[in-house]
């Protein structure tokens, strides 16, 4: 199957290794320029020897360059670099997702294209060659993608061929659809150019032809509307967000404590602010501006909050969720089922006193710094934690699809809500505790943190001198224990908080891990995305019998992967074992598929 | 042997999980003591150089209290690294294991954080080796597995230079073949 393309006689092959031609060093050579500019600016006398390290850099680049070989073999795209240290990258061209050809002004004079052979995994471009011929260029970028040996269909993986038909083969359609949506709301569409594709993906794929049968029912181009946020609500979301609710407490507490006077005599002699005093004028007007900037700052995000989700609504359509939300700027996201790698419920102190969360999806794919706006993961600002609960279950495919969704289940009068594992149709997993261990570690942290404000607290009073505890006074001795014991309370409290934070279920087909003292996350993870298990533990852990359980998937950077914190050792091991076992570790196991959801939400 | 946190020879009771076959755990290539001593005593030697060359030229300027006789900085750091050097390369090899198993890569390390990964083969994106100067005359390779996921640590190093090729061509061809079952 890899005959008969023409230009594939123009690839390097493992016998003949392509070379960079000498045309790229002038494009280094274009970076080098610019440092010499701006060192010139700079550096003055020196310049001469700035000069002459740049210039022993960009030789050492040079040959760097000349010594980047690659080739294509019948599996693979390798590039090797370096002379001394030699490093050879190989990626299978069943993994390639992309290949883009870029050819800047200073490409065309010198003839060349730039090629960036994009995988998954890496944060930037997997293999980049700066300067290829044009010729050979295409013809890398027919035979990549083009006669891959067998085209990947994994769900798990994030696939950019089977969002083609949202994306990319679609484009008709999407104007379409655009068009239908203007019509409806007119506002809608004012400077976006199409929808955004959550995190990205939008360059143009070879072998993007898309698979029939997935693609869009026309007759629906809106899709089925899933759930939509009243304007109360979108108000509620953005007063219990959680930097305005804590922006608000610090601001009334502080004030209250002021105006009480709690903090007087606590800055040392009176006589020693007597500079301060001549100059209160405007202290106090720097106090109250900062105080106006903060309450600004406060109602601000609440106004944005408020501006941004209003008229949220989430709507399905076919295999990709997408959402509109915004007063002034309206955005429309779409997230594709088959890319959320993690579903997080996120309870934060004021909303779980009302009962309330919101759910944000980690979506994989390629970083895209235009996607990257904020909200683009948010599917549900607020709602009852049994809606959000749902609304995770279904998106993450744990839910089966006619779990209930727009209708939360109402628990019965007086009665507890029935919650195991077996019933996957009851959206909030039953979580188990994690081990004694991981609550005296807590307790130790907050026991530390006591010792620290008894020692600490004299010298905040008292200055420098006082923070060697055997040169105390008695009062100073008296304030550390009074200050410690509150601290070693706050400190415990908060460690049997943290410990109730944490859980963890082995849900067959998916995982759910929870932590956080005062804001709680709860997150959902379809085994069928997890890339690999990690069992690690710290000494501190060891020494209880702990360990952390990590299930990296394709996310974001800057996102963090799931992970069950301070599990037991054994319970690490055996949840790692069945995680493998059930969740895709094992490449065509017939039980381990079966038992793969395939994003099975909203099949009708 | 059996340490903790090695792989099952024995999978848990739950009758779907098919059976994993005991793993052979494979140590790294001695000669990988030798290159981590070498490298551990490159880098040994230039920090040392480096506070001596501070504390004699830079010395006055440095904020210790005057009780600390000169070279005192020098000897504790050179201390520090010989204990380094000595204790931490074979401790590492003793506990840096991998095993090739039927659908994963089983990788243990680490000496104060204990880290096992467990990467399937059909999750693998590219594979790299890496070669140094120090390597390329032991003649070993540095062995890097990525997936999709940016938290995927798969490293292996201190291989034999020809078995790390013949590695990374295996691990290369598996992913597309374990791909096939999406359709």
């Amino acid at each position: 199957m890899t005959e008969g393309a023409p230009g594939s006689s123009l690839l390097p092959t493992p016998e003949a290794p392509g070379r960079l031609p000498w045309a790229v060093a002038v494009l280094e050579g274009r970076n080098l320029l610019l440092g010499l500019a701006g060192i010139a600016l700079v550096a003055g006398d020196a310049f001469r020897w700035w000069a002459l390290g740049l210039g022993l850099v960009f030789v050492g680049r040079l040959i760097r360059l000349r010594l980047t070989l690659w080739w294509v073999t019948d599996e693979s795209f390798v590039i090797q670099r370096g002379l001394l240290f030699r490093s050879r990258r190989v990626i299978s061209r069943a993994r390639i997702q992309a290949v883009d050809l870029e050819r800047g002004l200073l490409h065309r004079l010198l003839g060349v294209t730039e090629v960036r052979v994009e995988a998954l995994g890496g944060a930037s471009t997997e293999g980049a060659l700066p300067g290829v011929a044009p010729e050979q260029a295409s013809a890398l970028r027919a035979e990549l993608l083009l006669r891959k040996p067998k085209p990947p269909r994994d769900d798990a993986l994030v696939p950019v061929q089977t969002a083609a038909p949202v994306t990319g083969t679609g484009e008709a359609s999407d104007r379409a659809r655009e068009n239908a949506q203007q019509a409806e709301a007119p506002v809608a569409g004012a400077g976006e150019e199409g929808p955004i594709v959550g995190a990205g993906e939008e360059t143009v794929r070879g072998g993007g032809e898309g698979a029939p049968g997935e693609g869009v029912d026309e007759e629906n181009l809106e899709g089925e509307e899933v759930l939509r946020l009243p304007g109360g609500e979108v108000v509620v979301a953005g007063l219990t967000e959680s930097r305005l609710g804590a922006g608000l407490a610090v601001v009334g507490v502080g004030f209250e404590a002021v105006r009480q006077g709690a903090f007087s005599g606590w800055f040392g002699d009176p006589e020693s602010w007597a500079p301060v005093m001549a100059a209160l004028p405007w202290v106090a007007l720097l106090v109250g501006f900062t105080i106006l900037v903060l309450l600004f700052s406060l109602v601000l995000s609440f106004v944005l909050t408020v501006l941004g989700y209003w008229g949220f609504t989430l709507r399905r359509r076919g295999d990709v969720l997408a959402v509109e939300r915004g007063l002034l700027t309206q955005h429309r996201e779409t997230v594709p089922l088959r890319r959320i790698q993690a579903v997080r419920v996120v309870e934060n102190p004021f909303r779980r006193l009302m009962g309330l969360a919101a759910v944000t999806v980690v979506v994989g794919g390629r970083v895209d710094a235009r996607n990257r706006r904020s909200g683009t993961n948010v599917l549900l600002p607020v709602g009852s934690r049994d809606r959000a609960f749902a609304l995770a279950a279904q998106v993450s495919g744990w839910a089966p699809p006619e779990a209930p969704l727009r209708e939360p289940p109402l628990p019965e009068e007086g009665k507890a809500r029935p919650r195991t594992i077996e019933d996957p149709g009851h959206p909030i997993p039953h979580l188990h505790p994690m081990p004694p261990g991981a609550r005296a570690r807590r307790r130790v942290r907050g026991l530390v943190f006591g010792l620290l404000v008894a020692w600490v607290a004299p010298a905040l009073r008292h200055g420098p001198s006082a923070l060697l505890p055997w040169s105390w006074t008695g009062s100073q001795g008296g304030l550390a224990l009074g200050a410690g014991l509150l601290a070693l309370l706050v400190g415990l409290a908060l460690a049997e908080g943290a410990w109730r934070g944490l859980g963890w279920a082995f849900l067959g087909t998916h995982a759910a891990f929870r932590e956080g003292i005062l804001e709680r996350v709860t997150t959902l993870v379809p085994l069928a995305r997890l890339q690999s298990v990690e069992v690690v533990s710290n000494p501190f852990q060891r020494r209880r019998g702990l360990a952390t359980l990590t299930v990296p998937v394709a996310r974001p950077p800057l996102e963090e992967d799931p992970r069950a914190l301070d599990l037991g050792q054994e319970e690490a091991e055996g949840l790692r074992d069945r995680i493998l076992a059930g969740g895709g570790g094992h490449a065509a196991g017939p039980a381990g598929l079966s038992r793969t959801p395939r994003s099975g939400m909203f099949v009708c | 042997m059996t340490l903790p946190g090695d792989p099952p020879t024995s999978t848990p009771e739950s009758p779907e999980v098919s059976p994993t076959p005991a793993p052979a755990l494979r140590f790294l290539d001695p000669r990988v003591r030798l290159l981590w001593r070498l490298s551990t005593g490159i880098r040994a030697v230039v920090w040392t150089a480096g506070v001596a060359a501070l504390e004699h030229w830079g010395g006055d300027h440095l904020p210790l209290p005057a009780s600390v006789p000169p070279g005192a900085l020098t000897t504790a750091v050179a201390v520090w690294w010989i204990l380094i050097l000595l204790l931490v390369p074979g401790i590492r090899y003793r506990r840096w294991r991998y095993a090739l198993r039927d659908a994963d890569l089983w990788i243990r390390r680490g000496i104060l954080v204990h880290r096992v990964s467990v990467i399937p083969y059909r999750r693998l994106q590219f594979v790299d080796t890496r070669q140094g100067p120090l390597e390329r005359w032991l003649g070993l390779t540095e062995l890097v597995v990525h997936t999709a996921a940016p938290g995927t640590s798969g490293l292996i190093p201190g291989l034999e230079a020809e078995e790390a090729e013949s590695l990374r061509e295996r691990l290369a061809r598996f992913a597309p073949e374990a791909d096939d079952e999406g359709a």
